[in-house]
């Protein structure tokens, strides 16, 4: 007996029923979502706006599609974004001011979503409500990004992928640390833990350092971090203020490659497990029973979209999830991947973990080796998140009249027929009739026929083809 | 789970001793070519690239490509061995440029 029903649609489409965001909105009202959305309730729809020239965030269209839908229910709907870490030295979404130039540069905007796209955190990032989470399995508070913490109800929609932290990006994630304010996200992020933070278990190799004038680029290992702690002395020495360090993850990428710090494989895993934590914060925030998940698993990338770039997807599409567990959600998910044939020459191929059955995320999206896929669905079943036991409901489509054009559902002769005659965009007085001047009859095999065939026989004649078409 | 980058790159420069083993005899210049390998990639051996999973791929044909190598050594194969010569510096560039990890970003 499942503990949690996920409700899912395949991503193949070949009707208006059947787009990928009807299915969306299919499985978000037979998951019971709809009935999170009360009338006048102010409803956060959480995304991943996608980091400066990524490009396989989700398009605006799914969270226009949901804003919509939530305006039906009688909400009043906003999308949000956090600002980031600054996981890197040149971030693109780590304050408020930068994260709306990119989320606008990627498409989120009130002018595509219907209603406002939020830095739900602040200028900063500091704007945000605490949460005790006694349950949790190693965080016992987290920081909930405010407008979230303030909203009546929650949707994660969510691009289902991998990271290269969490090994895969689904709702936990989205909630887990991206709900969280940069307070909270330093938290999550095991900033100055005892154990796990990087101050304690990362281990500084300053004698790598060859000295300022042996390293051109010396400045950036004093700039990669906000917080000023890095300092190249007056003795030419590389120094560390490591108990101050918050864990932004600025300097991984400056300070392992160059061996000036080996970063402990055991944060990513305390990270992982803190996220399922910081989710269920999210929870407690926002209120029992008014945090819903949709899972639009597509374009499946290695990486997740805070990457400024995208690689060829593992997976095929796998589909669109619906539920009111995230744990379930995830583990769907993660399961649909695992059934699936990885794609050719994707990292999943290079890896060697295409096959079905492969974890192809561990593989192909992690940062170390015997990071698991499933660390944070683990830690959320553990705390009663939610429950990796979960039944998966194939829900059939809904009816094409409700997916289509909303602005006038009247046929084109009722919508265009008195316009054509005032603004006729067809020319019946001129060429006898056929309205524009072209040849009767060309040679249209000359140009569909590929090049490299040049010494094959031709499959189809003109005139076969005229006459096949005659009847028209 | 497959070999860390680290454990391919130990097994590379293990069959490129092997391969070296002797190999001047034969050809001075082929052995200075693998004896340089095993200096770079002892140089890199251990560094913070090949302890993460972007490494597995690169040293994985590196690999493969040294074992390789040294079967061809074995069998006396002296044709095949100098056409997979080139395709070992190849992958052993290959290998040191990726091990600088240029551009990097972890999140």
């Amino acid at each position: 007996m499942a503990d949690s029903t996920v409700y899912y649609m395949d991503a193949h489409s070949e009707s208006t029923e059947t787009a990928l965001a009807s299915k969306m909105i299919t499985v978000f009202d037979a998951a019971g979502l709809d009935e999170i959305v009360e009338p006048n309730d102010i409803v956060a729809i959480k995304v991943h706006c996608g980091e400066w020239n990524n490009s396989a965030y989700l398009r605006p269209l799914y969270a226009r599609t949901l804003a919509d839908r939530i305006k039906e229910l009688g909400g009043r709907p906003f999308v949000c974004d956090t600002t980031t870490s600054t996981y890197s030295p040149w971030g693109s979404r780590s304050s408020e001011l930068d994260i709306l130039l990119t989320a606008e540069r990627n498409g989120y905007s009130s002018a595509t979503l219907g209603c406002p796209f939020i830095c739900a955190d602040g200028f900063i990032g500091t704007n945000d409500f605490r949460v005790d989470i006694p349950e949790g399995y190693i965080l016992k508070e987290a920081y909930v990004a405010q407008a979230i913490a303030a909203a009546d109800a929650l949707i994660a929609l969510t691009h289902f992928k991998g990271h290269s932290m969490g090994v895969i990006g689904g709702a936990l994630k989205n909630l887990g640390i991206g709900a969280q304010s940069k307070r909270g996200k330093f938290n999550v992020h095991m900033g100055g833990h005892p154990t796990y933070g990087l101050g304690s278990a990362g281990v500084f190799h300053p004698e790598n350092f060859k000295g300022k004038a042996n390293t051109p680029d010396w400045e950036i290992l004093e700039d990669c971090c906000p917080f000023g702690l890095y300092n190249i002395n007056e003795n030419d020495e590389l120094e560390w203020d490591n108990e101050k360090c918050a864990n932004c993850l600025g300097c991984f990428g400056v300070m392992g490659p160059r061996g000036l710090m080996d970063i402990p494989p055991v944060q990513f895993d305390a990270v992982d497990a803190a996220i399922a934590d910081a989710c269920l914060g999210v929870e407690k925030a926002v209120g029992n029973g008014k945090v819903g998940y949709v899972n639009m698993a597509v374009d499946v990338s290695p990486a997740c979209d805070c990457a400024g770039h995208a690689d060829v997807p593992i997976v095929p599409h796998l589909g669109v999830f619906a539920s009111t567990d995230a744990v379930a959600i995830d583990m769907a998910c993660v399961d649909k991947a695992r059934e699936a044939e990885g794609i050719k020459g994707s990292k999943a191929e290079l890896m060697e973990a295409h096959h079905v059955g492969d974890k192809k995320f561990e593989a192909a999206a992690a940062t170390f080796h015997n990071q698991s896929e499933v660390t944070s669905i683990n830690t959320g079943h553990e705390i009663g998140l939610g429950s990796r036991n979960y039944e998966l409901v194939e829900c059939e489509p809904g009816s094409p009249e409700r997916f289509r054009f909303p602005y006038d559902k009247r046929p084109s002769r009722q919508r265009f027929g008195k316009r054509f005659e005032k603004f006729q965009p067809f020319p019946y007085d001129r060429h006898d009739g056929k309205g524009f001047d072209r040849l009767d009859v060309v040679d249209l095999d000359k140009v569909r026929h590929h090049y490299e065939d040049d010494d094959k026989p031709s499959v189809t004649k003109v005139e076969d083809a005229v006459h096949a078409d005659g009847d028209d | 789970m497959p070999q860390s980058g680290q454990e391919m790159l130990e097994e590379s420069i293990g069959s490129c001793k092997q391969i070296a083993d002797g190999l001047g005899t034969q050809n001075a210049a082929w052995e200075t070519s693998i004896v340089e390998i095993i200096e770079k990639f002892e140089e890199v051996s251990d560094t913070f690239f090949f302890k993460t999973m972007p490494s597995v791929p690169v040293t994985r044909t590196a690999m493969r490509e040294a074992a390789s190598l040294l079967d061809l050594k074995n069998e006396g194969d002296w044709k095949g061995f100098e056409a997979s010569l080139d395709s070992m510096i190849s992958t052993a560039q290959d290998v040191i440029e990726k091990a600088g990890m240029k551009g990097t970003t972890l999140t």
